[in-house]
């Protein structure tokens, strides 16, 4: 039996084929299911569109982490 | 061949349908944000109005009965997006 942590997939292995076979949840072990955490992000202000598509996102607040990697893709270097 | 402004009002669109989708997004999480929902309308009238101009001028961007056609049926008139030259 094999738990997947991210997505609520379990199943087990045919005998045979070993490959997974689909089981219903009630038969399966009585695992959890997983949880997922979402931070609450405040809507503060936007960016325009054209500087959205470039950025990958409409939102400053999400770029917060990368702001590092983005001045160095910026200047020419690897975002990574 | 697709002509300068046929693609300046193409990659307008495009910004725009990203914001849409972003905007979006976020208000599948925050549905009760008014400052949110202004912006994706605001966002959503400028998209509809740039289609419809393009749309006109160019062809329909989709089919199966979103859009109208002139005639000659005008879906399979218009270049692919590998026959756009940049």
């Amino acid at each position: 039996m094999y738990r997947n942590t991210f997505i609520e997939v379990k199943y087990l292995l045919d005998p045979i084929s070993q490959l997974p076979q689909m089981i219903p949840y009630a038969q399966a072990t009585p695992c959890k299911y997983a949880r997922a955490y979402v931070l609450d992000q405040p809507y503060t202000c936007v960016v325009s569109p054209s500087e959205a598509i470039k950025r990958g996102t409409i939102f400053p607040f999400l770029l917060k982490s990368y702001i590092y990697s983005l001045e160095k893709a910026n200047q020419g270097g690897s975002a990574w | 061949m697709v002509g300068k402004e046929c693609k300046e009002l193409m990659s307008k669109i495009c910004e725009l349908e990203f914001a849409a989708i972003d905007l979006n997004l976020y208000l599948d999480n925050h549905p009760t944000c008014q400052q949110a929902i202004t912006d994706y309308n605001t966002i959503s009238q400028n998209l509809m109005s740039l289609k419809k101009i393009y749309e006109a001028n160019y062809g329909p961007l989709t089919n199966y009965g979103t859009c109208l056609s002139s005639y000659p049926w005008r879906w399979v008139d218009e270049p692919w997006p590998w026959e756009i030259e940049e």
